[in-house]
């Protein structure tokens, strides 16, 4: 994995701007920030695994003070086990008690994406784990190293450069275009970031 | 990250000239509405089921009567011209059931039905009346006034020093007072409606704890299917989200206890006892702080949409119809991120 700047030049060839005239960079640390974090949102690439303490007869947990960086719930497990993942319709028709029921956990749900729930309610204080998919962290400095694999670097470079084409040079189709193939939203796309290299 | 590295990113799609002032003064709104795009804030807590009664004299004191008129039995006024009883609801009410143990009799007395609105005390557009000279059940039926108000009156003294007052208060006051007065020796309160706050945009899931509560949105059904859920009393197997000037819960049938006073520390802190309390899960508008690093790039393509699609010297539509389409892409990716999991 390599570091913000190493990419830099390839932005700013792209935008015919290598001597960062139109371009600041601190413009460009942004669009990449940016860009690096919907690339990893995309293609599910960064995973963390979270403490998950459960505290006696608490069933609802706030997402944010647990596990701040995660996006979205991936497994979970209790004293070796595994936390099946359900969805809470199902736990409502399953057990219309389901925020009293006590008893070992064997279910975990969100509601929605800020809260986290366990089913059964925990009777007694219990340690659980959980492994989440997370976002990767806003880019402050040219130098900080960058968290995708080498192999999404190009998907980087194409979100930056389409998100400074359709600002800084108000090219907005191929800003958007250039979005749009670092991040496979369309059909075709895949194609089209092949045609574009680093 | 925050909200002033937001607008940052905001004004380099507007090329550094957006107004930071309107950009600014848009935030929340643009927030607002990637809350309804995107609607995975949640929040859950405890809806309070209980009712107050006080005992009031005419300057404006009162004593608490709760415990009295719940079990013991209370006297409906004093003997002096004035004196009332106020009846508070945590939830919207439009009847309320005395049982009468002693009549009041002697004197040409008269009563007044009220509630607060907020700034005054106005007269209620009653259905019917309690006649306070005979015994047994007898009701208090209105119409439920628009504008209710759950706060404490202006001119009542609290009985005591941490009472919040925060109720839909209805005043009975004996404006000519009997020479013995009338004793109820219960009295119900029939909450049904419970307000929802600013924030809660919908009901995701609601339990009248620990019972977990059936959505129903179509009240012309439940005429069809259960004529007398306005009036039956039981406990609550659903609820119908009203969609008036402000979001409520009603719940069907009409709870006939109140929840347990212990259910008031609150429900994800710590493990309380809830029983017939409510406990709503609801989708919310975030606050500021909400707003994890990730979707803060939306926050900043909606606030750069909306300020180069307005007259002005940031005018740009055709750059505000592209932010927009980019906007919708990310959120498609995102719910597909998401999944069901964090979006049912």
């Amino acid at each position: 994995m390599g570091t913000a700047d190493q990419l830099f030049p390839s932005v700013t060839a792209a935008l015919d701007d290598v001597h960062r005239i139109q371009t600041t960079e601190a413009q460009v640390l942004r669009a990449m920030s940016r860009a690096q974090q919907w690339v990893t949102l995309r293609y599910r690439l960064l995973r963390r695994p979270f403490v998950l303490p459960l505290r006696a007869g608490v069933p609802l947990y706030h997402r944010e003070a647990l596990a701040p960086a995660s996006v979205s719930l991936l497994s979970g497990s209790l004293g070796g086990l595994p936390l099946s993942i359900t969805p809470l319709s199902a736990l409502r028709y399953r057990d219309p008690q389901w925020l009293q029921t006590s008893g070992l956990p064997t279910l975990l749900y969100c509601v929605r994406w800020s809260l986290w729930g366990v089913y059964p309610v925990p009777p007694v204080d219990m340690t659980g784990m959980v492994s989440c998919l997370v976002s990767a962290r806003t880019l402050t400095t040219m130098t900080q190293i960058l968290e995708v694999p080498d192999g999404y670097r190009n998907n980087i470079v194409q979100v930056t450069i389409g998100l400074l084409l359709l600002t800084r040079e108000r090219a907005m189709q191929q800003g958007l275009a250039r979005i749009q193939a670092g991040l496979e939203m369309t059909a075709g796309a895949v194609r089209r970031l092949q045609g574009l290299t680093v | 990250m925050s909200r002033e590295s937001v607008l940052v990113e905001s004004n380099d799609y507007l090329l550094g000239v957006g107004d930071p002032d309107h950009l600014l003064s848009e935030y929340a709104d643009v927030v607002r509405e990637l809350s309804l795009a995107l609607p995975i804030w949640t929040t859950a807590r405890t809806i309070v089921n209980q009712w107050s009664a006080l005992r009031g004299a005419p300057n404006g004191s009162t004593t608490d009567g709760t415990a009295l008129a719940q079990s013991a039995g209370m006297p409906v006024s004093t003997l002096v011209d004035g004196s009332s009883h106020l009846l508070g609801g945590s939830g919207k009410f439009d009847t309320v059931v005395y049982t009468i143990l002693t009549p009041h009799s002697g004197g040409t007395p008269v009563y007044t039905y009220e509630y607060w609105n907020g700034l005054y005390f106005l007269p209620l557009v009653t259905v019917s009346t309690p006649d306070w000279s005979q015994t047994g059940v007898q009701s208090l039926v209105f119409i439920l006034p628009d504008d209710v108000s759950f706060t404490p009156p202006v001119d009542m003294q609290p009985p005591y020093d941490d009472f919040d007052g925060v109720r839909f208060w209805v005043r009975v006051t004996a404006t000519t007072a009997p020479t013995t007065t009338a004793a109820v020796a219960t009295v119900q309160v029939r909450q049904h409606t419970w307000p929802l706050d600013q924030r809660e945009q919908d009901i995701v899931a609601l339990s009248y704890y620990p019972n977990d509560l059936t959505r129903t949105e179509i009240v012309e059904a439940l005429d069809v299917t259960l004529p007398d859920w306005r009036t039956q009393v039981g406990p609550p197997r659903m609820y119908h989200q009203v969609e008036e000037t402000a979001l409520g819960v009603r719940l069907v049938p009409l709870p006939p206890t109140q929840g347990d006073p212990n259910g008031l520390l609150g429900f994800l802190p710590t493990a309380a006892v809830l029983t017939n309390n409510l406990v709503l899960c609801a989708a919310v508008t975030p606050e500021e702080g909400d707003i994890p690093p990730w979707l803060e790039g939306l926050v900043a393509l909606r606030l750069a949409a909306r300020e180069s699609q307005r007259l002005g010297e940031t005018s740009a539509p055709d750059l505000g119809k592209t932010l927009l389409q980019l906007t919708e892409n990310l959120e498609t990716m995102i719910r597909d991120v998401l999944g069901t999991m964090e979006l049912r």
